[in-house]
């Protein structure tokens, strides 16, 4: 057990809104981290930081000791990283296959003369990542819309895919904005129940954005909790609930 | 018979525009790239070959009417050397345009495009050496010698072409590609780089303009810079939009409709008054059917058709 | 969809081909001959300009049923080019392989090189009422005198007039000349024109300059034009930079007298005078008598405009020229005609006038030598003609900016045109 991912004192500012302000963080492998805070405290900023997106104003972002913060998305993606967004974006006028389909990693048949030329391996890649792909959408629920595209899902089955999308990737870390916003209890219970077992059996951290309470009290250890773009506290379910601060801020206390 | 002839030389410029057709389809409808300078990349695939292949006699032909003579005419290369040149040349012009163009947004990308289209067409104009100027080069010889047999060829490459554009829709790199095209963040996080992306999208569509240029020159035995002007861009995009944007048959069907059957086949219709009355009727239908489609089925004819996981893994 | 779309496409086909059949129930069958012009794109201006021309022709020819070329009146097809290549080339496969025209009239030189290879394989004449420039003058890939001939002359034919006035017409003989010219295609084949008939006169040119078009200041390059003192300078620019040298050449008081091309014309004028006061125009013109007065007033009525359109009189002699052809040869068929057209055009024969002229003596079994409106229309072996040239003066003095001085005649300049012609033959196997 290592540290996997550490961000230190990140900070950045839109137009002298500090949005993250010192931001500090560290993930240890194979955990589920929560990162919780009341609207407007950073926590997407922070992802988009991370993921590449802005590059910070100050401080410094690793993964696996390598400094990652100022690189572009898709080379952050290709260490390891893969993150979703809060409000699940999909690519509407591609199929559900499609999508899923795009996410792994080394595919052969994405350069231009590989795609004409080398028939075989391409098609092999592309059985080889079906089997997983189809695998992954039975689990989530999603094998039976396969071929409708994307714009026709539900609210849910889009986050449920865009969760599938980034495991394609084959991350090792995966930071997940809001997975279960939109989505029913069942949908909630089989993304938790597959976080799970990603974590258990495949070895991956999560760091996870959620405002459901019961889902960060039952699924992360430990929590972090943020308020203006800065640390408020750090602790296990237990310690959160009764930290006075953040119940003042957060929970509503 | 002899309509025979006539069905046949507007299916071959058809089929030489369907290839352009086509390779709009790889750059606007796979991965959302407005190319508004095809004009342009045919240009480069035309002098490319035409230069290239343009017999001694041509050179001596200039000479004789007291110009200078340039490049064309010293060379006298077999035509599948000028169709490689042209395919490659057009692929390098697309890189270096491409390096500053494929930055900017969509909208931004339009509008520089058909400026390169017009450097191209100056640069045919004035570098003499190379280009022979506003005359353009003639004598470009047809390599298959009769009209019928060259039919053929363009047939041929016409079929290479959809069959390379149909490929790259279902192999994984037009799955990148239309996820550039639906979504640039989401792609990039996904770990695709977004400007190789559309840097091999634009390359690829730039080469296939080029073998087009390269079929037209041979077929048409001289080009002149007043051919590659934004008219002939429009058109393609007019039967492009037309037919069915994102949908490879849609575009074949769309040239031969609006390429042949409009454009060519309305020449039987009675002349009305002056005999420029028809012709310039024809374009403002053109215009105006554009007009139409754009607003009420932006889809075109036919749409695009997404295939089934299981035929495509079968 | 798909039903549908193979029903529109149907449908379409229908329509069209359906109208091909019309027009072919006539009791005596017309000849079919073609007219390829651009009446769109950026040249429209000479399909517009040319087309009254052969229609006026084919009015005069049909007129009296009694004259038809071999008892058939003529039909025209027309067909647009759209100034480039893949419709002109669309349109000459629909006249030579759909109307089955017996010969083409036209195209322009932005499509006629596409055109050639079409007209040989149909084993057919065509005849281009526009196309001037001297990257036609060339046997084979241009005008060819075998089927491919114009009834507008190159750019040799207007050089050769400019010198041939430097030399014959001015108040003193010129022994220092000077070319001063734009970095167009265009002028630089005026250049080139001037350079080669200057060597055959002997007029020796001490400097040649070439300069970018719409400059602020060409003060540097006049100083650089009179240093060795030229008497004569043939210039083409366009009218905007006209207007500029000739200002500052006023200015900076040089002396020499000014002889310039087709862009030496009246816009140009306007824009320089009075500085331009005396500068000298050769390019060309229709004859100034009785009968050209008259074509132009018969032209008016069709056109509906004033004065000679462009090209109209090259267009109107290339239809006459197809219609004596066709009655020379007896029939209608390509290449009859193609093989029929030098003995009506050119000497020996009867020199004839108008069509009704021509076609009465050839009926009469004579020669005929047919002279055109634009020029004489006799062809070389290159297939080109020399037309009539005129001579203006730039003057404060006439309204329009421009006076007419004088014309110049086929015979007086054939010499010179002989001589640029073997010039470059000799320069072609050099090299």
């Amino acid at each position: 057990m290592g540290v996997i991912f550490k961000a230190e004192e990140v900070s950045l500012a839109f137009g002298g809104i500090k949005a993250l302000d010192g931001f500090s963080i560290e993930l240890e492998e194979n955990t589920i981290t929560a990162l919780i805070g009341p609207n407007g405290a950073g926590k997407t900023t922070f992802f988009n930081v991370a993921g590449g997106i802005y590059p910070p104003d100050g401080g410094a972002v690793y993964f696996r000791g390598e400094r990652v913060d100022g690189l572009r998305p898709d080379q952050i993606c290709m260490k390891g990283l893969t993150r979703t967004f809060q409000i699940a974006r999909e690519l509407g006028e591609m199929s559900v296959w499609e999508n899923v389909m795009l996410a792994p990693k080394g595919q052969v048949g994405e350069r231009v003369f590989s795609s004409l030329l080398r028939w075989g391996t391409v098609k092999k890649q592309e059985k080889e990542n079906w089997e997983k792909a189809e695998e992954l959408l039975k689990e989530m629920g999603l094998y039976e819309e396969r071929n409708e595209l994307c714009k026709n899902l539900s609210a849910g089955k889009r986050k449920m895919l865009e969760i599938c999308r980034a495991i394609m990737t084959g991350p090792e870390l995966l930071m997940l904005d809001e997975p279960t916003a939109g989505a029913t209890v069942d949908e909630t219970k089989s993304i938790m129940g597959e976080i799970e077992r990603l974590r258990e059996e495949h070895g991956l951290t999560f760091l996870v954005v959620e405002h459901k309470m019961d889902v960060i009290m039952n699924l992360c250890n430990p929590i972090y909790v943020m308020y203006f773009g800065r640390n408020l506290a750090k602790g296990d379910a237990e310690a959160i609930q009764h930290n006075e601060q953040v119940r003042e801020v957060y929970l509503g206390g | 018979m002899e309509i025979l002839s006539w069905i046949l030389t507007i299916a071959t410029i058809v089929a030489i525009y369907s290839i352009m057709g086509l390779a709009l389809n790889v750059h606007f409808g796979y991965t959302n790239l407005p190319n508004f300078g095809i004009a342009g990349f045919f240009a480069v695939g035309a002098y490319a070959s035409a230069i290239l292949t343009a017999p001694h006699r041509f050179r001596e032909m200039e000479i004789f009417a007291g110009f200078p003579g340039g490049v064309a005419g010293r060379i006298e290369a077999p035509f599948i050397v000028g169709l490689l040149a042209a395919i490659v040349l057009a692929g390098v012009v697309g890189l270096i345009i491409g390096i500053p163009l494929l930055r900017l947004r969509e909208d931004y990308l339009a509008v520089a495009s058909i400026g390169i289209a017009q450097t191209i067409y100056y640069v045919a104009v004035n570098e003499l050496w190379l280009t022979t100027g506003s005359a353009g080069i003639r004598l470009i010889p047809m390599p298959t010698g009769n009209r019928y047999l060259y039919f053929l060829l363009v047939l041929l490459l016409l079929a290479i072409a959809y069959w390379v554009v149909n490929r790259f829709y279902s192999t994984p790199i037009g799955r990148v590609w239309r996820g550039v095209r639906e979504d640039e963040v989401i792609t990039a996080s996904l770990g695709k780089s977004i400007f190789r992306s559309r840097m091999s999208a634009w390359i690829a569509g730039c080469s296939i303009m080029g073998a087009a240029g390269c079929l037209w020159a041979h077929y048409s035995m001289a080009i002149q810079p007043g051919e590659f002007v934004p008219t002939t861009t429009f058109l393609v995009w007019i039967f492009v939009i037309v037919g069915g944007l994102r949908n490879n048959k849609g575009i074949l069907l769309g040239a031969i409709l609006i390429m042949g059957f409009f454009e060519q086949g309305t020449r039987f219709l009675p002349a009305i008054g002056a005999p420029y009355i028809m012709p310039a009727i024809r374009l403002i239908i053109i215009g105006v059917l554009l007009v139409v489609f754009v607003r009420f089925r932006p889809q075109g004819v036919l749409p695009e058709r997404h295939k089934k996981i299981e035929a495509h893994i079968r | 969809m798909k039903k549908l779309s193979i029903i529109a496409i149907l449908v379409i086909f229908c329509a069209v081909f359906g109208f091909a059949k019309v027009n072919t129930a006539n009791a005596v069958q017309p000849i079919r001959l073609g007219l390829l012009l651009p009446y769109t794109g950026a040249w429209a201006w000479v399909g517009a300009g040319a087309d009254p021309g052969a229609e006026l022709a084919v009015q005069e020819i049909n007129a009296d049923p009694a004259l038809w070329p071999i008892h058939r009146p003529i039909k025209l097809y027309k067909e647009d080019t759209e100034t480039k290549s893949a419709p002109a080339i669309a349109g000459a496969r629909k006249l030579y392989d759909v109307d089955k025209v017996c010969g083409i009239v036209g195209p322009t030189s932005a499509t006629v090189r596409s055109i050639i290879p079409l007209t040989k394989e149909a084993g057919a004449l065509e005849i281009s009422p526009t196309a001037g420039t001297t990257k036609l003058d060339v046997i084979g890939g241009g005008i060819n005198g075998e089927y491919i001939f114009r009834t507008v002359s190159s750019d040799v034919v207007m050089t050769a007039g400019m010198v041939w006035w430097a030399m014959n017409k001015l108040p003193f003989k010129p022994t220092k000349a000077a070319t001063f010219t734009a970095d167009t295609e265009g002028s630089r084949s005026i250049k080139g024109g001037v350079v080669d008939a200057c060597k055959v006169v002997g007029l020796p040119l001490v400097t040649q300059i070439e300069f970018a078009l719409n400059q602020p200041s060409y003060r540097a390059e006049l100083k650089e034009l009179f240093k060795k003192g030229p008497q004569v300078i043939f210039w083409e620019a366009n009218p905007a930079t006209d207007a500029t040298i000739f200002k500052q050449w006023y200015q900076m008081g040089y002396d020499g007298q000014w002889i310039g091309s087709d862009f030496a014309n009246r816009t140009s004028a306007k824009g320089s005078l009075p500085a331009s006061e005396g500068v000298i125009g050769v390019n060309p013109g229709v004859l100034v008598n009785e009968r050209t007065n008259a074509w132009v007033e018969r032209l008016n009525k069709i056109s509906g405009k004033k004065g000679a359109t462009p090209f109209s009189a090259n267009a109107y002699d290339a239809v006459i020229l197809f219609a004596l052809s066709i009655e020379k040869a007896g029939s209608d068929s390509r290449t009859a005609i193609r093989d029929a057209l030098r003995s009506v055009a050119q000497p020996p024969g009867v020199k004839v006038y108008t069509y009704a002229e021509g076609i009465k003596a050839l009926r009469a079994g004579k020669d005929i030598n047919y002279e055109g409106i634009a020029g004489t229309q006799d062809f070389n072996k290159y297939g080109d003609p020399i037309t009539y040239l005129k001579a203006e003066v730039m003057t404060t003095k006439d309204p329009s900016g421009m006076k007419r001085i004088g014309t110049v005649l086929p015979e007086q300049i054939k010499d010179i045109i002989d001589g640029v012609l073997a010039i470059r033959a000799k320069r072609a196997k050099a090299q």
